[in-house]
């Protein structure tokens, strides 16, 4: 099962973190990843961090997806001539 | 505070374009299938099924490990816990599914040790603390569990704690994938390729698979968005005759993946043949203890030996796995095959598809 929700890692201890998800903190290993700070958002899977979340990414494929999409409801419209 | 890219990707407004656009550009029938059992759980969760034209079906394929863990593996399992002195660990999922005469749960109620475990850092642990027991961890697991089982032998290793192994029955999703392509009758227009598999794997992982069978692949997250993304894109590829591979999740997975965990993995782990339940013997599938770990390895520390017994009358989760059957085509299911009483491995595991089948319909 994969927890699809990234946690918040809030303390560092080695390999061991302290990440938040919505209010409920965990002990998480991170000994699997690199260069892991305070305030990054992780994906947790089975008590291991295995990656951390690129938020960068995350905000571009939704103002992708919005653009592509308004652009095909404008075509739909018949007004694909003016942006 | 709000969970982070959780109300983005569940939001309504954008669901409803995706599923208007998905509306317009299907013309084909195609039957797409997803790799992943948290993809069948959110599919079913988000009524995703319910939107789609009714050309499109989904399946649900070798994705969930417990799912296509041998028979042989978890009479195995059952096995270790009759030995003196072993506490056998899992996760919870395993604790249910029969094996061809007992299960973890029965061998638990009858007074065997037998404990669900949330991270392979509990169960080294467990061995930490019980010196005078032996702790036997039962692998199964994919690319996501993998590294974190190879990370708790190195923690045991480095810490000199002997009395932990792993019974290891990991598996690999793109061997699996290609040999679901050679199976024959296969019908499959495209697949929705796992997001945690990914993340370790990488995009690259699938390249040699896809370019061989040509098959419309996008790797994607778990939120509905997500899903509704990729099944777009594999509709419009289908529509196109344009297959490719396509990454729908960066936020998550890189091309590379994620090469820490893969060099602790194959520093632990080598790759190896591997049984899997209705795709049998898959070669280069699995992963084994390399040499120097072989300490770890619970098969070549107690006598485990158990006979090839047939899989269950009547149980279709080897060809439902492979997507020839549906639970309902399924003589025993909701039948003899229910949660409570589950005869085969799809209707244990929440994860499984006749367990989802069985809760969503």
């Amino acid at each position: 099962m994969c927890l699809a929700v990234p946690s918040k890692i809030i303390e560092i201890n080695d390999t061991v973190a302290r990440v938040d998800v919505d209010g409920v903190i965990r002990e998480t290993c991170i000994m699997l990843i690199d260069d892991v700070k305070i305030g990054d958002y992780v994906i947790v899977h089975a008590g291991f961090a295995i990656n951390k979340v690129d938020e960068e990414a995350a905000l571009k494929t939704l103002e992708d997806m919005r653009s592509i999409l308004a652009m095909e409801d404008r075509k739909a419209d018949g007004l694909s001539g003016h942006p | 505070m709000s969970l982070k890219y959780i109300d983005e990707y569940r939001d309504a407004g954008l669901a409803r374009q995706l599923v208007k656009k998905i509306q317009a550009v299907s013309k084909k029938k195609l039957r797409l299938m997803e790799v992943c059992g948290t993809h069948t759980m959110s599919i079913f969760r988000h009524g995703i099924r319910s939107v789609l034209p009714g050309g499109i079906t989904l399946l649900s394929g070798p994705g969930c490990p417990v799912c296509v863990t041998a028979q042989k593996d978890i009479d195995a399992f059952v096995e270790l816990t009759k030995i003196k002195d072993v506490i056998v660990t899992t996760f919870g999922d395993l604790i249910k599914v029969p094996g061809s005469g007992s299960s973890l749960a029965n061998e638990k109620a009858s007074g065997a040790d037998v404990r669900i475990v949330y991270s392979l850092f509990d169960a080294v642990n467990l061995a930490r603390k019980n010196k005078d027991k032996e702790i036997v961890f039962c692998g199964v697991g994919f690319e996501t569990t993998i590294p974190t089982i190879a990370a708790g032998i190195l923690i045991a290793a480095g810490d000199k704690i002997d009395n932990f192994s792993v019974y290891t029955s990991n598996k690999l999703t793109p061997p699996a994938l290609a040999a679901l392509m050679e199976t024959p009758d296969i019908e499959i227009d495209g697949f929705i390729l796992p997001g945690h598999v990914s993340v370790i794997t990488g995009t690259n992982a699938y390249r040699d698979t896809f370019e061989k069978y040509d098959m419309p692949s996008v790797i994607t997250g778990f939120e509905p968005i997500d899903i509704l993304k990729a099944i777009l894109i594999l509709i419009q590829q289908n529509e196109e005759g344009k297959p490719a591979l396509e990454n729908a999740y960066p936020r998550a997975v890189s091309d590379q993946g994620n090469v820490k965990a893969k060099e602790i993995m194959n520093r632990v782990f080598e790759v190896c043949d591997a049984p899997w339940r209705g795709l049998g013997e898959i070669p280069f599938s699995g992963m084994k203890l390399k040499k120097e770990f072989q300490g770890f390895d619970a098969a070549l520390k107690f006598d485990v030996n158990v006979p090839d017994m047939p899989e269950p009358k009547g149980c279709a989760c080897g060809q439902i796995l492979m997507g020839l059957k549906t639970p309902k085509e399924c003589a025993l299911y909701k039948k003899r095959c229910t949660p409570m009483n589950p005869v085969g491995p799809c209707m244990v595991s929440t994860e499984g598809s006749c367990a989802a089948f069985y809760r969503y319909n």
